[in-house]
């Protein structure tokens, strides 16, 4: 602006004097020259905001995990393009190898645990055929033993195996649009044993409605609410399943007469490895309900919890009820962090 | 890594008579870890909204520093900071703020066209599927259910990508039931998303679902868990 007016200054001072031929020359010269470069200067602008967006748009592309089409020519642009695809498939490669090295240990896993269980699936089976035969005192009272044993075995590789899947993201959930009744059935039937021996009445209601979840690891889920329902109310009292369907999700209240929780330590159960010390009297690691509220968090559900001492606990897990997009979940979390 | 930080955060306000001075915060110190869902509990007059609105850079603290990712946002010009909010963070309010002109898909793009960028149509859908709003794209405000339109609300603090949601009473309007729902929401995209909470409420049952919960009295922190960020 202020060469400009200075021109229209010097231009008005020559128009003053003299000799008008050279000096219109001269101004047009010079507002051409002047106009050009501002011309230059918007198109350069304008191209250049042009290029930024286009890139901006390639490396949202790249962050949501999707490569942008290449083309080869001599510009910048393609070799940018090329680059950021490269560096895309390292990632891939990358993560690729970290699921299939997942996937071992998840096998081996899997298959240890097996191995390790049938031999004392058997041991157990065998030692309540020897129970029930008639027995002189002393052997009674060494199958009791044995018994007794075998069960706190079986108790902790499953606790074990359990606190694997805490390892290394090892829960991979398939969740779809399912009806929960099953999901209700299996984990009360998996628990019903241990209600019986606590003479625990489950007061369980179901409900149709669809909701997105994985059937295996919800059961699960649910199994460990009512697992610890149980292990901490005392005998004869009876827990309740509640369904209660909200607008976004099917909450499942489990309900227990049970010691409870103190407040303050509310916001640490759902910790790996943390254990009231309330609940140190029972066996277990303090893995269930870190398990719980990860099988829930990953079929876009969540856990709460809600207690007050001696007058019982209040576990709610709530389920989707929209089915959640299928994009990889890795890609959007690349793009927050 | 601490996402937002204040440092002695001080806000006092003066009378038209300057005889008495209102300490709405006095000497706040918090720190708040990336991907934590937190919770504000106080009273009225305890300086939660305050803090939250200090947080979020709408309003200038008397001394003290607010920390956000880093950058101390008392440094930055107001362009500075009108930018850095539209990027980094996300507003949930108590009485939604939507735009009555407007309808859903207009409002909850909205961050993003004042950004100059050209909405991710994909990232916008999904948003929609997951608070369940897809059917009501093209509606109206006003014909909205209260728990409808916070979760609009949302879905427009979602769009623009923010690291950060600052929701000052979000379901202060809403019966117990939407509340859940609405709570629900916000906690499970958080997740989903990877992004750091703050919520503020006076209700005790609500603040349950965060992860951690501080407690504000008279503009000091006077209990919960304030420790608990350093040694995670």
């Amino acid at each position: 602006m202020g060469k400009f007016l200075s021109v229209t200054a010097m231009l008005q001072h020559n128009l003053l004097t003299c000799n008008r031929t050279p000096l219109l020359l001269t101004a047009i010269l010079l507002s051409g020259i002047l106009t050009g470069f501002l011309y230059a200067r918007y198109y350069y602008l304008k191209k250049s905001k042009k290029e930024y967006g286009s890139l901006l748009e390639k490396l949202d592309r790249a962050l949501g995990g999707m490569p942008s089409e290449t083309f080869y020519d001599e510009s910048m642009d393609s070799a940018i393009t090329e680059r950021l695809n490269q560096l895309l498939q390292v990632f891939q490669m990358n993560q690729k190898k970290a699921n299939s090295e997942r996937d071992t240990v998840k096998a081996l896993i899997s298959d240890i645990s097996h191995q390790v269980r049938t031999p004392i699936t058997n041991i157990m089976l065998y030692t309540g055929l020897l129970a029930e035969k008639d027995l002189n005192k002393e052997t009674r009272l060494l199958t009791d033993k044995i018994q007794k044993q075998a069960d706190k075995l079986d108790f902790f590789i499953k606790e074990l195996v359990k606190s694997s899947y805490t390892e290394q993201e090892m829960i991979t959930l398939h969740p779809e649009m399912i009806s929960l009744e099953e999901v209700i059935h299996s984990a009360c039937q998996i628990t019903e044993t241990a209600a019986m021996k606590k003479q625990i009445t489950l007061l369980t209601e179901t409900t149709d409605t669809l909701c997105y979840a994985d059937k295996k690891w919800s059961a699960e889920a649910l199994a460990n609410l009512l697992e610890n329902a149980i292990k901490y109310s005392p005998a004869g009292s009876s827990i309740t399943v509640t369904p209660i369907i909200y607008e976004s999700f099917l909450c499942i209240r489990v309900k227990d007469n049970g010691i409870g929780i103190p407040e303050e330590e509310l916001g640490l159960v759902f910790e790996r490895f943390y254990r009231s010390k309330e609940a140190r009297k029972e066996p277990g690691f303090g893995i269930g309900l870190y398990l719980v509220r990860e099988i829930l968090s990953r079929q876009g559900g969540y856990a709460k919890i809600t207690s007050s001492p001696q007058k019982g606990t209040t576990a709610e897990i709530y389920f989707s009820r929209y089915p959640l997009p299928s994009c990889p979940s890795a890609a959007i979390h690349g793009q927050f962090s | 890594m601490n996402i937002l930080e204040t440092k002695d955060l001080k806000k006092y306000y003066e009378t038209d008579s300057k005889e008495t001075i209102v300490k709405a915060l006095d000497g706040v110190n918090l720190s708040i870890q990336k991907g934590e869902f937190l919770s504000i509990v106080g009273t009225s007059g305890s300086g939660k909204s305050t803090l939250l609105h200090m947080l979020g850079g709408l309003d200038n603290p008397t001394s003290g520093k607010v920390i956000v990712d880093g950058n101390d946002i008392s440094k930055m010009t107001k362009d500075e900071l009108t930018i850095f909010r539209r990027r980094k963070i996300g507003f949930v309010f108590q009485n939604y703020n939507l735009l009555p002109l407007m309808n859903v898909y207009e409002n909850i793009i909205l961050p993003i066209k004042l950004d100059g960028i050209r909405p991710d149509k994909n990232y916008v859908e999904q948003i929609l599927s997951i608070l369940g709003l897809t059917e009501k794209k093209y509606a109206m405000p006003n014909q909205l259910s209260g728990g409808q339109q916070q979760r609009v609300a949302l879905a427009r603090a979602l769009a623009a990508k923010p690291a950060i949601i600052l929701a000052d009473e979000p379901t202060g309007n809403l019966d117990s039931r939407t509340s859940q729902d609405v709570l629900g929401l916000i906690k499970t995209t958080g997740e989903r998303f990877c992004q750091t909470i703050v919520m503020i409420t006076h209700n005790e049952e609500i603040a349950q679902m965060a992860g951690r919960i501080i407690r504000l009295e008279d503009g000091k922190i006077c209990g919960g868990d304030v420790s608990n960020a350093e040694s995670k």
